[in-house]
Parts: structure tokens; sequence; C-alpha cells
């Protein structure tokens, strides 16, 4: 009898954790049809003079006691690369609420040849940030953003401090000594973002059924948004022209 | 005042971002300040409270690779529109490794740099030895003369102001090493900005600065020039102006770290005067330490002691100082309310020594956006 009933149990457990199984692999299933992509591509038909702006000239330089480059001509740095100037994202109330697992090691802002690299930074809520001196002479970087108010202080070659952003938004970051330096840290709120490569095509991967609004950031500003709907896990195009 | 150009400018300024090559940035600044009610010459508006503002418009023009046209304007409440700026300047001259520029510009003198603008100014005036006018002017005088005019502030400054001056100058770098030299119409305590050269005489700078590690820089200047102008009395003796010389020499440093920054300066000037009887050297040391720190982003307090101090002259048994010794301090906070938006709220205090001098003092709210 207790033979019979515990074979009958056993019976019934299998079945049980087949039926599990059964279930969670048509969950998943359904999960991978529920994620689609949206792909693109970024055009930029603005002039490099219009996106970079005017030579600055520091006339002081002459007798200023810290290195300045020969005749204190300080003009930007040549064009950064697309990668480094531009970022796509998504937003929508879908997205939001998410569990958010900052990226490890941590992301970078460098200051080198007298610019911050990349100029824009997307970063997850919750991110530290790295702000290396790789140039040879002090920066002074700091940041008056109501998302993460900051001011490094001076620090030589090699020293490195980090930041911790806990607050989504838009994070200007400038450098106190040299006006003309400045750099965009994005804190969002989801991980739908893609950085183009140097061509300007990028791939936002894993994006959850729905409608959302697809932004481009370029430089210092919002330079686009379109509207984008995902269904069905399939793969939605949007191209952006600047 | 000839307002015609700096209108021209203003008109062009909304255009400029249509070119590249040019670039339009400025200041303006604007205060509310209280003086003691004293007989100081340093005294402002008598010491009736005022408002007041100045606003500075820089045009950077890039004509070739290498060559940079840089113009300055300024004006205060009185509406006078100044050049303080209108220079060439050629980088990497012919490949030589070094640059040249000449016009209009700040002699290579000391490490004041931008410090002169008020966003750049962690306090609001500058220290003695730019602001304090001695008794001793650029003309002839007699020893009566220059003591009678202690703490009047009707003579020259040591440091003149911004001390733009018209000339040219040789800059560069040898690795953390930097250099000038420069030759220009006036002299460091009396700068010919609106006028001609008066004498056959240049006013000759060399500067050098060090810098051994980053953060910290030393540097040294020296000049020497005849000061006397033309247009005052005749000179008492044989001698001809260009035997009455200034030489000026100073030393200077700047440190910062982490979020503290320094800087002081050490200037020694001696001018040979043609006194009545006899050719008398007179000699003034003044100095100034400033130290800046923010405490936390935004915010920041700074202070400045700044002093001048006078040789002695004879005259009929007793030796005076040719004028009074002087010490400044000058103390503030400074709050950012925007990254170009500096509020500051500065306390000044200036005493006479030795002798019963008025007491004086300023209290000042300024407001300085740069663009």
């Amino acid at each position: 009898m207790d033979s019979i009933s515990r074979g009958r149990r056993t019976f019934v457990g299998v079945v049980f954790v087949m039926l599990i199984i059964n279930c969670l692999s048509v969950s998943l299933t359904q999960d991978v049809k529920k994620q689609g992509e949206v792909r693109g591509k970024i055009t930029i038909t603005r002039s490099e003079s219009d996106l970079s702006g005017a030579p600055i000239i520091d006339r002081y330089s002459t007798h200023r006691t810290s290195p300045a480059p020969l005749g204190g001509s300080m003009e930007p740095a040549p064009a950064a690369r697309l990668s480094e100037r531009a970022v796509v994202y998504l937003e929508g109330d879908a997205l939001k609420g998410q569990n958010i697992v900052p990226s490890s090691p941590h992301p970078v802002l460098d200051q080198k040849d007298l610019a911050f690299h990349p100029q824009v930074l997307p970063i997850l809520v919750g991110t530290t940030v790295d702000f290396p001196n790789r140039d040879n002479l002090f920066h002074n970087v700091f940041s008056y953003s109501s998302p993460k108010e900051f001011d490094l202080g001076r620090y030589p070659t090699g020293d490195s401090k980090s930041v911790r952003f806990d607050k989504a938004g838009i994070v200007r970051v400038y450098c106190d000594i040299h006006s003309h330096m400045n750099a965009t840290i994005l804190v969002l709120e989801n991980p739908y973002f893609a950085v183009p490569d140097d061509g300007g095509s990028f791939i936002i991967r894993n994006i959850p059924n729905g409608t959302y609004t697809a932004r481009l950031w370029f430089g210092r500003e919002l330079a686009g948004s379109q509207s984008v709907t995902i269904k069905n896990g399939e793969t939605v195009t949007v191209n952006f022209t600047y | 005042m000839n307002r015609i150009p700096v209108v021209l400018l203003l008109l062009v300024a909304p255009c400029i971002q249509v070119r590249s090559q040019l670039q339009a940035s400025g200041e303006a600044s604007t205060y509310v300040l209280k003086n003691a009610q004293t007989t100081s010459p340093r005294a402002i508006n008598r010491g009736n409270p005022t408002f007041g503002w100045r606003f500075d418009l820089f045009l950077d023009a890039k004509v070739a690779d290498n060559i940079f046209v840089l113009v300055n304007t300024r004006a205060f409440q009185d509406e006078v529109i100044n050049f303080d700026y209108l220079a060439l300047r050629i980088v990497n001259l012919a490949d030589l490794g070094f640059n040249f520029q000449m016009g209009k510009f700040d002699m290579p003198f000391g490490n004041l740099a931008d410090r002169r603008f008020a966003s750049k100014n962690f306090l609001y005036g500058l220290p003695l030895i730019y602001e304090y006018r001695t008794s001793l002017p650029d003309q002839v005088a007699t020893r009566a003369g220059v003591l009678n005019s202690r703490g009047k502030g009707a003579g020259m400054r040591l440091i003149d102001l911004g001390i733009y001056d018209i000339g040219a100058m040789i800059y560069g770098d040898v690795g953390r090493a930097h250099y000038a030299v420069a030759v220009a119409n006036g002299t460091i305590s009396s700068t010919y900005v609106r006028y001609l050269n008066d004498d056959t005489d240049f006013n000759k700078i060399i500067r050098f600065a060090y810098t051994p590690v980053i953060g910290l820089t030393l540097g040294a200047s020296a000049a020497m020039s005849a000061y006397l102008g033309d247009e005052g009395k005749p000179l008492p003796r044989e001698e001809g102006s260009l035997h009455y010389q200034q030489m000026i020499g100073e030393v200077d440093v700047e440190f910062s770290r982490d979020r503290l920054l320094f800087n002081g300066e050490a200037v020694y000037s001696k001018w040979t005067v043609p006194f009545e009887n006899e050719d008398t050297d007179l000699w003034a040391l003044g100095y100034y330490a400033e130290a800046k720190y923010t405490w936390f982003p935004r915010f920041y307090t700074a202070a400045r002691v700044s002093g001048l101090m006078f040789s002695r002259l004879q005259l009929e048994g007793i030796s005076p100082r040719w004028d009074n010794n002087m010490v400044e301090i000058e103390a503030g906070v400074g709050y950012h309310l925007a990254r170009n938006t500096l509020m500051k709220l500065v306390r000044r205090e200036t005493r006479t020594l030795e002798v019963t001098g008025p007491i004086d003092n300023l209290t000042v709210l300024q407001l300085a956006v740069s663009f």
C-alpha cells in the first residue's frame, strides 16, 4: 500500500515538474518574441564648423602660469568621432521601474588633449563614472546640473576621481580652468540605449513590446525624436538626420 | 568718445557665428557698493552707496591658421568706450617655435592674467600694487610736491592697472618654461595707452616662468624704461629724460591643488627722480598674497593681503617716507548661480601705516556674467 502510494506521489510529482518546465519553456519562448530591436543610422549633414564652434583664443596666456598650447590658441580638439558624441536612447513609461544593474567596471570620462572623451556619455542611474586626467596639466571638472552637482578640484596627470549618479537627467560637465571643455552625461532610467559606430549605425536590442520615443542626443543637445512601436519582437528601423 | 567702432562690433556680433573663424565673447558685471565716508583717494563715490556696472566685449578673428586678431573693448557706467586690446598675433612665427604679437595688449609683467576680470577675480578689487596711486608723478616734481601728494592718489601706480600698452612681444614655451620679451611705449607704472611714445626710449620687458610640477609655477619679470613725460616742467639739469629711468622687477608664484588656489607676487621698483638739487633714487616695494578655497560646488571663500612700502626722502633734516606705507585686507564669499554667473560679497579694509591716515573700507555685492 505504501509503495503504491509512494509511486503515485512520485508520478504526480514528475508530472508536476514537467508541467512547470513546459510552462516555463512556453513563457520563455513568448518572452523572446516580446523583445524586438531598433536599428538605424545617423546621418550628419551639418558642417564640422557648425558642430565644433569657433576657435577660442586665450589672449592672456602670455603670462598664464600654467602650461598653455603654443600661442595660447586653445582651439577645440579635432572633431570627435561620431561614436564619441552621439547616443540614441528610448524613453517610455513601460520601461520605467525595471531592475537596473549599473555597469561594471565604471564608465570613463577622460580628460585628454584639452577635451573630454567621449563628449556624450550614456549611463544608467546608480552608475559611478571615473574622471581620469590624462593631460599634462590641471583640469577642474565640475557640474552644477540638478541631477548631480559636483566639483572635483584640481588633480594631476594620472590621477582619477569618481562620481556616482543616483538621479536620472542631463548632467553637463565642464572644466573650470579650460572653459571650452564640455561634455554631457545622460543618466538614463533604462538600459535601452546605444552608441553608434563611427559610420552612424546603431542597434538597441532586447526591447519589450510597446510604444516608445527614440531620441538622438548629439554633442550638447537633443538632436531628434521619433516615435517607435515594437510588436511581436520585430525589428524596427529608425533613422536620424542632423 | 568714439563709440562707432564698438557699435559696429555689437552690430556684427550676432552675425559672427556665421563664419567659424570669428568669435565674440565677453563679460558683464554689475555691483552695489558702500565705501566708508573718508578722505582716502580710493574712496568710491565719496562714501555714498552706489550701483555701477562694467562691460567687456572680446572679439577674436582667426585670419589664417596661425594668425589672429584680438580685440577687447571695455566700458563702465560712464559709458566711455576703451580699447584695452587690439593686437595681431602670429603663432609659431615662420616655424621658429615662438610667437609674435604686436599692437595694444597686456604687458608680460606679473601673473595677474585674466583675474583682472570680475568673473575670474576671486574678490572685487585688484591688489594695491595695481590700484594705489603713489605720490610720484611721471613728470618733473619737487621733494615738497611729492611729500605733499602723499595719500592723495595723484601719481603713478606701481603697476598701471591692467598694464595694457602699445608694443610688440615675442613669447613661447620650452618644455615647462615660458618666456616673453616685449618692448612698449610706456612704462610699467605709466602705460601710454592712448598716446604715441613721447620720448626716444621704449619700455623693455622680460618675463620668465617655470612650472616644476603641475600646479606650481614660479615667475619673474623685469622692466626698464625712461618714465618722464615730455609735457611737464623742464628738467633741472643737463641730462635728458632718458637718464631718468624706472627699473622694476617682480617675482610671483601660483599654486593650486584640489580645491585650493593661491597667488602671490612681490614687486620692487626704483625711479631716478630729478629733484631740484640732485637726482634721487626712490623705491617702493609692493606685495600681495591671495587664496581661494571651494568648499562645495558653487561656493567658495577667498582672502587677500596686499601692501606697499616706500623708501625715505631727505628733506631739511627729516627723512619721511615719500609715500605712506599701506596695507589692505580683502575677503569675501562667492557663489555661482550658474556656470557663467558669479555672485560675490566682499569686504575690504585699507590702512595707512606709521602716520595717521584715512581709514578706508568698502563693502560690495557684485554679480558677474561671462558669455
